[in-house]
């Protein structure tokens, strides 16, 4: 019941030294081979991105879970929740993008002499993108802050109306996430091709930080479990993570062919040019971005016994991640970076370092109360949980 | 499975197993009363003014519908996407919310199936009589004609026309899959007569064995795994019929997942619209509670939220792309000559679900009610406010006009919904309006009424053991098998859960067989695409390439679904031996109803191995030997 996790020293070293080495060798990498400026910050940007998207799909996967008196989640809930202590970070990796504002946002030069860009200056200009991005994350740090507490609190003292609270925090959340996922992927990846359009965008995005937030959550399981810990948590609920990394999966590709299908359809020049621009010079990635967030979860997980085989699962598990990040890359490289644009030492080790730093904090807040939540009505239904 | 003691018995009155057969069988039994016959003959006398209308429309023409040179799709395509829309609600509680496990939609996931099937029933009414000679509606699927003519896979009529039969079909198969177990019970329950052969053979000679139960519980799932991308497809497909235009207003992104929120949206209203009434009529409030109102109104809070996320997108989208077409489309809905179609809308169906935030009103049977059909309204004035403001004025100011109704579309409107209506009255004395099984696999978590009687029977092959709860029964499969009597076979009401293990059953192997058969219907059906416009009938269309392997995704996906559905269907009812008959001789007639039947086979030896029985199942405290 009181089942902690160790966060050793020798992990603490461990993720140091990723965290430097990724940092160091980024340093090295902008000075060795001199990428362009907005090479360097599209590559913060995806960083921050793909990060951010894995704490609030953290957020999300509880959210949607409580506000639906789910019972299985119970025992793993504090995984998600301690993604979502990422924030505050993410929140001052974030607001470094203020330095690379001229190098990624073509919109925020001075002198743009395009009436298209000045018709929407209103909404993109310098001052309001940063005081909407300042408000999105007080709102989703504050939010994320609640229900933590919320939790610790159900974990000291049985008390039902900690229960009750929860469903409160999850609805706000949800309601205020789901605006705020839209005009943030706008402001934050769409404005960067700041022509462009498309309805859908916002969702698009969403989709994917969810399935991404799922395949760490699996990746994570994975590992503690071959570590020894977390016995409780059972094949079944490994093979429900499973199921929906297949489903939402699945989801993501529809809604990219749903805007792939209508842009090509439509054929409308202002629309085109955005998958010319990557389908031309983004050949191979745009298409390896299907195979491997579709192709390979669709027909791993397709089988019964595949989704219940874990150390398989973690496989396609860190597929997917690979193909989220090179999502990220499709929406964001080709727009700020264009041409220059590539993967090389500092595009991997900038994600190493981002992921030292992510795991450092997550696995702080993971090790600082038991995984199981005592007084959670429904934990013993998601101990004997059957799939 | 175990259940956090916070959780609300879902079916009230601590019924048994034998109530819920009761109470869902008797609206069948009894003769129907007074709003019964009031309500057919409502919704029947619509049905005929529809009909009228329809010989009215094929006799005169499409003249005789407000349409003009400008506004070329009113009324008829706003109903069919209406009624599409509806027809979403019945797969989304039966194959999302199954997948989701959300067991309140036992008791009403059969309804709404139902609703489903009657919805696209008559959604498929307008498209066809908008062609003006139905007769020649066959021209719109490809087979291979005198002309050499085939039709177009890039268009998104056509995409319509797989994902709408495709979509009934599953639906329909779905629906009469679900069904069939319950058929069984109702046979079981009737005497000898004519009703009783017809029942037979509807049954398709259901025994509740447990090899078949496990088949069927396998065919749901894929089935539902299957209906859930499938549902998602139809509306986007609908969507499409829009927005691969470059018409503004309807040329836009977020439509397919809007659309989809849209009708299950729409769908959940009209769900509630009926069954509210429906529990009241035919007593059934123990079964479809308050909890299921209200779980079903935070599916309308969440999907209608979902949509007004959509209509708001779209408005600020519509600024921010700088596009002036664009822009004035979306003012002009909001401003111009339909201004009031637009709020009526907006209030309708961004507002006033918000309302259900209040428990106290989302626990409302009256307010839920109505609110239901203010829903229904607002979600059909979305489709009148995308067809027909985004068409009424187009880039040519010249061509600016407005449309209006005659009473012919009207009275087209009128028949379907008195179509609806009528099959809906006649489903409720036909079929238990609530999954029986269903509903029984849920109360078992929740039956406080102990009865465990349990008797042997003599037969002149095997010797039948009868328990009247799972629990002793399972016990007793576990004794039997272990003192080497071979069981032949169990027949129960529902499916149970862990029989499967203790009876060792082997996983049945029906889903590869889906899996073979979803991939020769995709590989056919994208390969006959791509065989018909490069090589047979080369034909350039808006200036994509002859092999636009985008558009062909639709059918391909569409025709996976539906060889994958057929084909898992077909093995179910192949492998076992499930087929219609007009005699069928159960076991015991109760074990469609409340009893759980072990078969031991007991070739040679008869009185041996029901004294040997008697042995070994004295230790079981239930029983109790007749």
């Amino acid at each position: 019941m009181d089942e902690r996790i160790a966060f050793t020293k020798r992990t603490r070293n461990i993720l140091a030294l990723v965290t430097l080495l990724g940092l160091v060798l980024s340093v090295a990498a902008i000075f060795i081979f001199k990428p362009s400026a907005s090479r360097i910050w599209a590559n913060v940007l995806l960083n921050n991105q793909l990060f951010l998207g894995i704490a609030l799909g953290g957020a999300f996967f509880l959210a949607a879970h409580r506000i639906a008196w789910s019972g299985w989640h119970t025992a793993l809930q504090r995984i998600p929740e301690a993604l979502t202590a990422f924030l505050p970070v993410a929140f001052i990796l974030m607001l470094l993008i203020f330095f690379g504002t001229d190098d990624l946002y073509h919109w925020s030069h001075d002198d743009l002499h395009d009436p298209i860009l000045e018709g929407k200056s209103a909404w993109l200009n310098v001052p309001f993108f940063f005081i909407r991005m300042v408000l999105y994350f007080i709102g989703w740090i504050l939010l994320t802050r609640a229900m933590r507490k919320n939790t610790d609190a159900l974990m000291d003292a049985e008390d039902i109306k900690y229960h009750n609270r929860r469903k409160v925090f999850a609805g706000i959340f949800l309601v205020f996430f789901a605006i705020t996922v839209s005009t943030s992927s706008w402001d934050w990846i769409m404005s960067i091709d700041a022509h462009w359009y498309s309805t859908i965008f916002g969702w698009y995005v969403f989709i994917g930080m969810f399935v991404t937030s799922l395949a760490f959550m699996i990746l994570l399981i994975w590992f503690f479990k071959r570590a020894g810990y977390l016995t409780f948590i059972r094949v079944d609920h490994m093979h429900d993570l499973a199921k929906m990394l297949f489903a939402f999966s699945v989801f993501w590709t529809y809604l990219w062919f749903s805007q792939y299908l209508l842009i090509w359809y439509g054929h409308i020049p202002e629309e085109t040019t955005y998958f010319i621009q990557r389908q031309e010079h983004f050949r191979f990635l745009f298409f390896l971005n299907l195979g491997l967030n579709f192709l390979v979860p669709f027909f791993g997980l397709m089988k019964l016994n595949m989704k219940r085989k874990l150390n398989w699962l973690a496989v396609v598990a860190f597929v997917v991640l690979i193909g989220h990040w090179i999502d990220y890359y499709q929406m964001i490289m080709p727009g700020s970076t264009g041409e220059n644009a590539g993967i090389g030492v500092l595009e991997v080790a900038l994600t190493a370092c981002y992921s030292g730093v992510f795991l450092f904090v997550v696995l702080r807040v993971l090790a600082s109360k038991p995984i199981l939540v005592k007084n959670d009505p429904f934990l013993e239904e998601s101990m004997h949980y059957e799939s | 499975m175990l259940q956090s003691p916070i959780r609300i018995p879902l079916i009230k009155g601590n019924k048994n197993y034998q109530d819920v057969t009761e109470d869902i069988l008797r609206p069948m039994a009894n003769r129907p009363g007074k709003f019964w016959y009031l309500g057919i003959f409502l919704s029947g006398s619509a049905l005929l003014f529809g009909a009228f209308m329809i010989f009215w429309t094929i006799w005169k023409g499409i003249g005789t519908w407000g349409l003009n040179r400008t506004v070329g799709w009113g009324w008829g395509i706003t109903n069919f996407v209406w009624w599409i829309g509806i027809g979403h609600a019945g797969t989304f509680i039966s194959a999302i919310l199954l997948l989701f496990r959300q067991k309140w939609r036992t008791s009403i996931n059969r309804s709404a199936e139902a609703m489903t099937i009657f919805a696209v029933i008559c959604a498929a009414l307008f498209p066809v009589i908008h062609m003006g000679r139905p007769l020649l509606g066959f021209f719109i699927f490809p087979y291979p004609n005198f002309r050499g003519l085939w039709v177009n896979f890039n268009s998104p009529l056509v995409w319509d026309v797989f994902a709408i039969s495709t979509y009934f079909t599953v639906s329909l198969v779905f629906w009469y899959v679900g069904l069939i177990p319950d058929i069984g019970t109702v046979r079981d329950k009737l005497k000898a007569g004519f009703k009783k052969v017809v029942y037979n053979v509807l049954s398709f000679g259901w025994t509740g064995s447990a090899r078949h139960w496990h088949r069927h519980e396998v065919v749901s799932l894929i089935l539902a795994a299957l209906a859930t991308p499938l549902v998602l497809s139809v509306h986007s497909i609908v969507s499409m019929d829009f927005a691969t235009s470059v018409i503004p207003g309807w040329h836009t992104t977020i439509f397919p997942p809007y659309f989809v929120a849209g009708a299950i949206f729409s769908g959940f209203a009209m769900v509630l619209t009926l069954m509210i009434i429906t529990r009241k009529a035919l007593h059934l409030e123990d079964y479809i509670t308050v909890s299921h109102v209200e779980s079903m109104n935070k599916v309308i809070i969440a999907t209608g939220s979902i949509v007004g996320l959509a209509y708001i997108t779209e408005l600020f989208i519509s600024w921010y792309s700088g596009v002036e077409y664009e822009h004035f489309a979306l003012i002009n809905r909001a401003t111009g000559p339909y201004w009031w179609a637009y709020w009526i809308m907006m209030t309708a169906n961004v507002i006033s679900p918000q309302l259900l935030w209040i428990k106290k009103l989302r626990t409302n049977l009256v307010f839920t009610f109505f609110l239901s059909l203010v829903i229904n309204i607002g979600m059909w004035f979305e489709r009148f406010v995308i067809v027909v403001t985004s068409l009424h004025r187009d880039y040519l100011t010249s061509s600016w006009t407005m449309y209006k109704p005659t009473i012919v579309e009207v009275g087209l409107f009128l028949g379907t919904l008195g179509f609806f209506f009528t099959a809906f009255f006649l489903f409720i004395r036909i079929f238990p309006v609530i999954a029986i099984a269903e509903v029984k696999t849920v109360i078992k978590d929740t039956v406080k009424k102990p009865f465990m009687k349990t008797r042997i029977m003599e037969d002149t092959t095997y010797v039948s053991v009868i328990f009247d709860n799972e629990k002793p029964m399972l016990e007793a499969v576990q004794k039997i098998q272990e003192s080497n009597e071979k069981i032949l076979d169990v027949q129960t009401p529902f499916p149970v859960h862990g029989l499967d293990e203790a009876l060792k059953m082997k996983r049945t192997r029906i889903p590869i067989a889906g899996f073979i058969c979803g991939a020769l219907g995709g590989l056919l059906g994208f390969l006959f695409q791509a065989w018909v416009f490069t090589i047979d009938y080369p034909l350039v269309f808006g200036g994509k390439p002859l092999l636009a392997v985008p558009s062909f995704i639709p059918i391909t996906f569409e025709l996976t679904v539906l060889f994958t559905a057929l084909g898992v269907v077909a093995a179910l009812l192949i492998r076992s031996r499930l087929k219609p008959v007009k005699k069928f001789k159960p076991v015991d007639a109760r074990s469609t109803d409340d009893r759980f039947v072990v078969l031991v086979d007991a070739a040679t030896k008869v009185k041996s191995t029901r004294d040997h029985l008697k042995a070994v199942l004295s230790e079981i405290q239930a029983v109790e030997i007749v």
